[in-house]
């Protein structure tokens, strides 16, 4: 009996021993020092998790809104590999009403030089604040800003090259260059601005090319950025673009976004503020060939206030946030003359909420909207039953409890 | 007034108010960080404080960046005058890996937004952790920057 047992015991610390090897990472590898320290792996991520209650509507919703996981390798002190795949939605099931998988970047970031790099693959443009500051921990409210999902289509990402680098002979002063693929103008639809045009490294329309371009400048506590974006959306080889009465190239019906942005934190107080036009001059040829409703110019601009309450505190690194923003967007700012106009989406927001941080990786959010919307064309809209649809009420509110994170 | 002239006014006095008064002062702040290169790979860096001094401005700066070419960061050698020490602080973002940009007021990330003070603090995520820092020394005039422990 006790041979048997001796033999169990030895059996099973041996089993454990093994079972430990099995699942001996690369990274833990790499922390017993038994791998080269040039090359590593990274795993890290965050994700959101929001409920809303929309006030007219009388319906509450609860969902992961997403959860992203980045992984990277660092190859050597030249190259590395970024990549995010995101979830939204919490699952994704065939033919039904639900999440979306898509990866959200995955480059390769070359060290040009001590002060500029390069990034190849699908990557994403110095556009705006939110769109590369995108982490739920960075900004206030449970959604991110309107005008940065609807005028700016946050997390807006394209294969292409981009460079980026800094000027030491001028502290804080950044700039960046992109090329890539452009939009896909046969996909635009005039509810979601330019959103639908995106076209996310799958299977994308190469026939055109779009050119971004930002400058940022840090100084003192103020974050200045302005930003271009010209690009192609015709996407179509000559003869298909001829018979439906459109151009073809590069930069065929070219759409011209122009942003700029401020930011300021000091002492607990923090500010932004925001404005951005997008110029598509081409809009009614684009009507014509594909019966669509596209605007010519979208505008879009907000401003932010916050303070850390707990600043008061220093002491604790926890902190307590109160914040309050008003958004204005119009997605038909200007119309060609085969449009047809819908005041819906002639937007106002105003958002008040509170941010909790226990430590810096975790946060609550609690927040109110109010949207005003202008009145609906009932000629683009059928309603059915009518009293329960959002576009109804001109004016809507929504109570949103959120947590986010990210590691 | 209509709206296209409206749109021109307004921008034509924008472009007044930075030519006069708001560019002036953001370039104030557009004088090179004092950089020294560091060459031959070592250990220990020795840093003379006079080396403080912008050599071409002659103002002295609360910021010294250090270059060592065998690295693949700058390092910061940070000034604090009310404690008089020097923080030497690694220009390497912890959130994830970006090189830093330095400034005399704080440490910025341009790639994810995280920002952090000149004692190497986070201020402002998605970074959550502090930046690494090298030990460093005073004898006299010198001030010695200790690469590996």
């Amino acid at each position: 009996m006790q041979q048997k047992f001796l033999f169990c015991l030895v059996f099973f610390f041996l089993s454990s021993l093994f079972l430990k090897a099995q699942v001996l990472t690369k990274e833990d590898s790499l922390n017993a020092g038994l791998i080269a320290k040039d090359a590593t792996t990274v795993l890290s991520g965050y994700g959101e998790i929001k409920y809303m209650y929309n006030v007219h509507a009388e319906q509450g919703t609860i969902n992961i809104t997403r959860n992203i996981l980045f992984l990277g390798h660092k190859f050597n002190n030249t190259f590395s590999l970024f990549s995010e795949t995101e979830l939204e939605n919490a699952k994704v099931a065939g033919g039904q009403f639900g999440g979306e998988l898509s990866l959200e970047q995955l480059f390769i970031k070359s060290n040009l030089t001590r002060d500029m790099y390069l990034v190849t693959g699908l990557f994403i443009p110095r556009i705006g604040i939110i769109n590369e500051n995108h982490l739920p921990t960075t900004f206030y409210g449970n959604d991110r800003p309107f005008v940065e999902q609807l005028v700016i289509p946050t997390t807006w990402r394209e294969l292409g090259v981009g460079l980026f680098g800094q000027m030491s002979n001028v502290p804080g002063l950044n700039y960046y260059i992109g090329l890539t693929n452009g939009l896909k103008a046969s996909n635009f639809n005039y509810s979601t601005g330019i959103k639908d045009g995106r076209q996310e490294g799958s299977i994308a329309n190469a026939n055109n090319l779009a050119l971004s371009t930002a400058v940022l400048y840090y100084i003192k506590n103020f974050r200045f950025q302005a930003s271009g974006y010209y690009g192609g959306t015709s996407g179509l080889r000559k003869k298909t673009a001829d018979s439906l009465g459109l151009e073809s190239g590069l930069f065929a019906l070219p759409l011209a976004l122009v942003e700029a942005n401020v930011q300021y934190q000091n002492n607990g107080i923090s500010f932004k503020a925001l404005a951005c036009i997008v110029q598509y001059s081409k809009a009614q040829q684009l009507n014509q060939a594909y019966g669509k409703n596209t605007s010519s110019q979208l505008f879009g601009a907000y401003a932010e206030i916050a303070y850390n309450v707990l600043q008061l505190y220093p002491a604790t690194s926890q902190a307590l946030s109160l914040f309050v923003r008003y958004e204005q967007l119009n997605l038909q700012n200007q119309l060609p003359n085969n449009a047809l106009k819908d005041d819906l989406y002639k937007q106002q927001y105003f958002v008040a909420g509170i941010s909790y941080q226990p430590i810096k990786a975790i946060v609550f959010k609690l927040d109110y909207v109010l949207r005003n919307t202008g009145n609906y064309n009932p000629a683009l809209h059928i309603f059915n039953p009518y009293e329960y649809n959002d576009p109804v009420f001109v004016n809507n509110h929504f109570v949103n409890l959120g947590l986010a994170y990210s590691f | 007034m209509n709206r296209r002239s409206f749109l021109k006014q307004s921008c034509f006095s924008c472009a007044n108010l930075v030519a006069l008064g708001v560019l002036p002062a953001l370039l104030e702040g557009c004088i090179a960080l004092p950089t020294i290169n560091f060459q031959q790979a070592k250990n220990i860096l020795e840093i003379d404080k006079q080396q403080f001094v912008n050599p071409k401005t002659k103002v002295k700066s609360n910021v010294l960046l250090l270059r060592p070419t065998w690295m693949n960061y700058d390092i910061l050698l940070v000034h604090n005058e009310q404690e008089k020490t020097y923080t030497a602080l690694y220009m390497k973002c912890s959130h994830e890996d970006y090189r830093l940009t330095p400034t005399e007021n704080g440490i910025f990330c341009s790639a994810h937004g995280s920002a952090f003070d000149l004692q190497g603090n986070v201020k402002k995520s998605p970074a959550l952790q502090a930046l690494k820092t090298f030990p460093t020394q005073i004898i006299n005039d010198t001030i010695y920057v200790q690469l590996k422990s």
